[in-house]
């Protein structure tokens, strides 16, 4: 006679029971969790959707750009490490206020949300807008002076060239009055550079509300001195050309 | 007297020794001087001419290249403000509704 015991049966019971038990539990966690991600996505679908894209796009647009100037402060060669340090702790700071504001859109749950984070999105710009701004004017300026310099030199071999010819008995008195004029010229951009290096700095602390048209002003003169280079660029090709009996160089290539 | 002559006579000598000693190291020092100063004047005119003449030669042939790297770097400074131009014309695109 087969005997049969009741303990297993009683044992194949309660585990089978634990076991359904265990299913379903995770199977409601699993159906809420669901449920609750898409009430969440339509909610975030029908009124915040576009905002919080808008918001990402701008944030990351910002993001990019703040990366960009910080990496051109590090590049430049006329700013001392001091002014370098000073220009990198105001961009550290916007930059820390764009990522907070990208961790915040991210967690948004509803609309309010979205929309409280969108204006702070809009109120942070001025003052983003003003660091960025400073900075790529500076890495203008920081450009000017390095051709600056380089015309310095240049005039100062062609100076050069001019002397010896002078010694031999040349007539170069037209190319030295030129020469002189050009210096002149070749001085004055290089005070105007060091005014507006100067004028950007003292903004660092300075009223954000005026940055802007400073920043307008400032980039006009750049414009100027840029068209004063391509002056000077030229005018020192042609005195290469006469001294030497020569071809002009260079300046038809820009 | 013999005596007493005989010491001022020594003690002229000893003073006109010393003097001609004197002349003839003061005459010796400055002979030393004079060529000194001459060599040193001569290297300078040498250095000068040979630095006048490098530098006449340098500028010569590296006046092009001067103005190629000019032209390069006017070049690269307009990219520079073109892109400042960009950021300080940018308009705010407000996020908000």
């Amino acid at each position: 006679m087969k005997q049969t015991s009741l303990f297993p049966s009683v044992s194949r019971f309660v585990t089978l029971t634990l076991i359904f038990i265990s299913v379903a539990v995770i199977a409601t966690q699993s159906t809420v969790t669901l449920m609750t991600a898409h009430a969440q996505a339509v909610a975030l679908d029908k009124e915040t959707q576009s905002v919080v894209s808008k918001v990402t796009t701008e944030l990351n647009r910002r993001s990019a750009a703040i990366e960009s100037a910080t990496a051109g402060v590090a590049r430049s060669k006329t700013l001392t490490d001091s002014q370098k340090n000073q220009l990198k702790a105001t961009l550290d700071e916007v930059n820390s206020t764009n990522n907070g504001l990208l961790t915040k859109i991210k967690g948004v749950k509803n609309a309010a949300e979205a929309q409280l984070v969108a204006l702070e999105v809009d109120a942070a710009y001025e003052k983003y807008q003003t660091a960025v701004g400073q900075s790529s004017l500076l890495q203008d300026s920081d450009a000017q002076s390095a051709v600056k310099q380089q015309l310095e030199t240049t005039a100062a071999n062609i100076q050069s060239l001019i002397d010896e010819k002078g010694a031999e008995g040349q007539d170069v008195s037209s190319e030295q009055k030129q020469m002189k004029g050009l210096d002149q010229l070749i001085e004055t951009i290089a005070a105007i550079i060091q005014s507006i290096i100067a004028l950007l700095l003292s903004l660092v602390a300075g009223d954000i509300g005026q940055a802007a048209s400073i920043f307008k002003s400032i980039l006009g003169q750049l414009g100027l001195n840029m068209e004063s280079f391509l002056t000077v660029e030229g005018a020192l090709s042609d005195l290469v050309g006469s001294l030497t009996g020569g071809i002009s160089f260079g300046a038809s290539g820009s | 007297m013999d005596s007493q002559q005989s010491k001022s006579k020594t003690k002229l000598f000893v003073v006109i020794g010393s003097l001609v000693a004197l002349l003839i190291v003061a005459g010796a020092a400055y002979a030393i001087y004079l060529t000194a100063t001459m060599e040193t004047q001569e290297q300078a005119q040498q250095n000068s001419s040979e630095t006048q003449s490098d530098e006449v030669t340098v500028t010569e042939q590296s006046l092009k290249q001067d103005l190629t790297d000019i032209n390069t770097s006017v070049n690269e400074q307009k990219a520079t403000h073109e892109a400042a131009k960009k950021i300080v014309n940018e308009t705010q695109v407000k996020v908000a509704k």
